[in-house]
């Protein structure tokens, strides 16, 4: 996928501008509410028309005000998925899944309605009418029916935003599973830096109506360490776990964490706070905190008065942060040797 | 039989003319209703006023300007003289152009509450699933607005059987062409035949309730639907 | 309680300075309008501080009235019949007095009616000719008795339409949908429709005489200016207006 998109839209007092090119399959859209990337994918839809520029996708162009061409929503094979509600509440789920379907011309049809169907686990919901779908089952549908529509892009706007977190990330498998398996583009649009780590190759950060940068999802975190509340999130990946007297034990990697909580998965990701990790120079005899890491430091990057510490733990990446201070009386510099004390109640187990 | 054969066409006459107001107001109503439940332009504010009026003007004035625009050397008059059709007054026809009227903002109003408050989210659904607007008329909107609809097509109905002004001004009282229920019930009553009023009034007012009772005691599930725009 | 006292004695001032003024209220018969109004200008100079209040309708209308407890004073009816029925029932003040008789007219608004009998109306041309509903209007039921006399009835019936009152009638004609009508003489000679064209007197041997009466109410019983305006009604200057206003009194000819 090939987007060019170099547009003017002004609102009263708001004005939208951009002027970039990107490609990629999975390109997350980040900002605030407010800063302008709903009216920017609403824009690419055709469905708000700018006052100038020109949208040009894999070649064809959407709009140009120049060659004054602004190609009607229905035409541009662009599907959406919104924030909630978006399902026909006169149709059941099968015809909900079939609207677009229909509507598509059939040398676009490559995708089949029986494997979609077992890919987003909708088999027991067809015959049901939409009203007493729960919301994650809502947005299953809505993303099916997008995909059934046969898109070249497909755009995102908030889809998650209106489940609650275990639904949240119970979604995200399917989002990410379709997009792959059908080989479909999507924008993904959010105001979580989480889901755009876990949705995004790269990232538009949007503020103000300007796109203030495009960068991976992972720099986008690190650059926000320094800024953001809750600082740099690690997100572990763990293995099942096994009981260790009162906690957990997980293998990550080559390493093992005693965590406070258990799990029954075999695949299980947890939050880690940047803040919640505390660096020794040297190992300490006796702490309460559960574990204890021996890293050795990747690299420095500061992000405000922060200085984020990318280390290698047992074959993990792991991103502490301390102050300039610290820096300098640790001593810590790449290649050195440090260690990582975690509590075991620091981790956050992410639902689903 | 309670009624006589003069009644009983008098009600046959008013059933035709509200069925055919009806089909016609649907036909007039929807594409007004749907331009604004849409339109921004200033001059929405000007046309809502207008298919309004009907609803403040008293019907014998009303009926009276109509009788003076179908007329010979009214505007309409002059324009179905043109068209061929001949003079409107004195003709069922004429009852129905000025019945679709006067009964027009009994169609558009409900219809333009029931288009505003779908919104605008399942027309760009609709849009990004590929469906043109005229297919997501009637694919979405349509079904969406039945509620809509059926009200707006029993309220007109109900409204034109009840018509008695603007008939009385510019239908001439014509047995079998203009001489409709309410009329006739008129008639009755002025000729201090009260037993045949009570009788058709009866009827009218059984009929009534009935078409009012099946309004309101519908399940009110129209806002639930549109509720999720 | 000061404004109180203030209000009670506004109050009994004004019923006072009322108590002397009288008020009555006439129901005429629409036919009637221009003479009546010029009738009532010229009582009310000889009767200074006094009001007089006219409603115009259908007699059948107010006889209906009447009878439910309308607060009319004196009732001057199309149709003598209708004040007779009140007198029957005891709900009138004084006998029921003859004051015109109506004739009936052929008029047109695009034809010259005066060169028209009643034979013209079987004429092809004439698409509509309106008449007053005989069925509860005096001059209606005295058109179809005139086109029955005639021997034209059968044949004019399609085209006829039937007016709600005897003005209504004369609209249908006015606005040309119908090309001509049965009116009242009194509303063909009034300046608006005559200056629109001629009219053509239907003989009287046609049909039944269109008796005109009026009554006082019970309601108005022991009412001076009532009984006054009664007495003018018969006094020269009121009968001169009837006559101007095409309407014949009793006991002469036309």
């Amino acid at each position: 996928m090939q987007l060019v998109m170099n547009i003017k839209k002004s609102f009263g007092s708001f004005a939208l501008e951009t002027d970039f090119t990107i490609t990629g399959q999975k390109t997350g859209i980040f900002g605030t509410s407010g800063s302008g990337k709903s009216t920017l994918v609403s824009m690419l839809a055709g469905l708000v028309r700018p006052d100038s520029g020109e949208i040009v996708l894999d070649g064809e162009c959407l709009f140009s005000s120049t060659e004054r061409i602004n190609m009607r929503p229905e035409q541009r094979r662009i599907a959406m998925v919104f924030q909630q509600h978006s399902l026909f509440p006169h149709l059941n789920v099968t015809h909900n899944l079939l609207y677009g379907f229909k509507r598509c011309r059939p040398e676009h049809r490559s995708i089949d309605f029986d494997v979609l169907v077992e890919v987003l686990k909708l088999g027991a919901l067809l015959d049901r009418g939409v009203s007493n779908l729960s919301g994650g089952e809502q947005q299953r549908v809505a993303l099916g029916r997008a995909i059934l529509a046969n898109p070249r892009l497909l755009l995102m706007d908030e889809p998650l935003s209106a489940l609650d977190d275990s639904l949240r990330f119970q979604i995200i498998p399917y989002l990410k599973s379709v997009s792959e398996q059908f080989d479909i583009p999507y924008l993904f649009i959010s105001h979580s830096l989480l889901e755009m780590r876990l949705m995004a190759d790269q990232v538009l950060n949007v503020a103000g109506g300007r796109i203030v940068g495009i960068s991976s999802a992972e720099e986008l975190a690190r650059q926000r360490l320094g800024s953001s509340q809750v600082g740099y999130i690690n997100l572990l990946k763990l293995g099942r776990p096994s009981e260790s007297g009162t906690m957990y034990a997980y293998p990550w990697g080559a390493a093992q964490l005693l965590l406070s909580a258990g799990s029954e998965s075999d695949k299980s990701i947890a939050e880690l706070s940047s803040k919640d990790i505390i660096l020794f120079k040297q190992h300490p005899e006796a702490i309460s905190a559960r574990n204890l890491l021996q890293c050795t430091v990747r690299s420095l990057f500061s992000s405000g008065r922060k200085i984020g510490v990318e280390m290698e733990c047992g074959g993990n990446t792991l991103i502490s942060e301390v102050v300039q201070d610290a820096v300098n009386e640790l001593g810590i510099a790449p290649g050195g040797t440090v260690f990582a004390a975690i509590k075991a109640s620091a981790f956050r187990m992410l639902p689903g | 039989m309670l009624l006589t054969g003069s009644d009983i066409q008098a009600i046959w006459l008013t059933i035709k003319l509200a069925s055919t107001v009806t089909f016609l107001l649907l036909l007039i109503g929807t594409p007004v209703a749907w331009w604004l439940a849409r339109s921004q332009t200033r001059l929405k504010g000007v046309v809502g006023a207008v298919v309004a009026l009907p609803l403040v003007l008293p019907p014998s004035v009303l009926g009276f300007y109509l009788l003076l625009a179908m007329g010979p050397n009214g505007p309409v008059g002059h324009l179905t003289r043109i068209l061929g059709v001949g003079a409107l007054p004195f003709t069922f026809w004429g009852l129905v152009l000025a019945s679709v009227f006067y009964s027009l903002p009994f169609m558009v109003q409900p219809l333009q509450n029931a288009f505003e408050a779908i919104g605008e989210r399942p027309l760009e659904v609709a849009a990004s699933l590929g469906a043109s607007p005229l297919d997501a008329f009637f694919s979405v909107v349509v079904p969406l607005a039945r509620p809509g609809f059926l009200t707006a097509s029993i309220l007109t109905f109900a409204h034109t059987v009840g018509e008695f002004g603007v008939v009385l001004m510019i239908g001439g009282n014509i047995p079998g062409v203009s001489r409709v229920a309410s009329v006739q019930i008129y008639d009755h009553v002025e000729a201090l035949e009260y037993g045949q009023a009570h009788r058709m009034a009866a009827v009218m007012l059984i009929f009534s309730f009935v078409v009012l009772l099946g309004l309101y005691a519908r399940r009110p599930d129209s806002l639930k639907m549109t509720g999720r725009g | 309680m000061k404004l109180l006292r203030i209000l009670l004695v506004v109050c009994s001032l004004l019923g006072a300075a009322t108590a002397h003024a009288e008020k009555i209220t006439i129901a005429a018969a629409a036919d009637l309008k221009f003479a009546m109004d010029e009738i009532v200008t010229g009582f009310k100079k000889s009767q200074p501080g006094n009001d007089v209040e006219v409603i115009y309708g259908s007699s059948g209308k107010f006889n209906t009235q009447i009878q439910q407890g309308a607060p009319y004073d004196l009732f001057f009816s199309a149709d003598i019949a209708y004040p007779r029925e009140l007198a029957k029932k005891g709900l009138a003040a004084s006998d029921v007095k003859p004051y015109a008789v109506g004739r009936i007219v052929l008029w047109s608004n695009s034809m010259n009616a005066a060169k028209m009998t009643l034979v013209s109306l079987a004429d092809p041309k004439i698409g509509h000719i309106a008449i007053a509903n005989p069925k509860h209007a005096p001059y209606g039921k005295r058109a179809e008795e005139a086109l029955k006399a005639a021997g034209l009835w059968d044949k004019v019936q399609p085209k006829l339409v039937f007016g709600e009152n005897i003005s209504h009638t004369a609209q249908f004609v006015q606005t040309g949908s119908a090309q001509v009508g049965i009116i009242a003489l009194a509303l063909a000679v009034n300046p608006e429709l005559a200056k629109k064209g001629g009219y053509y007197l239907i003989p009287d041997k046609l049909h039944n005489p269109l008796e005109q009466g009026f009554v006082i109410t019970r309601r108005a019983a022991g009412n001076v200016l009532a009984k006054k305006f009664a007495d003018y009604m018969a006094a020269k200057p009121a009968r001169a207006i009837m006559t101007k206003y095409g309407f014949v009194l009793p006991g002469e000819g036309r």
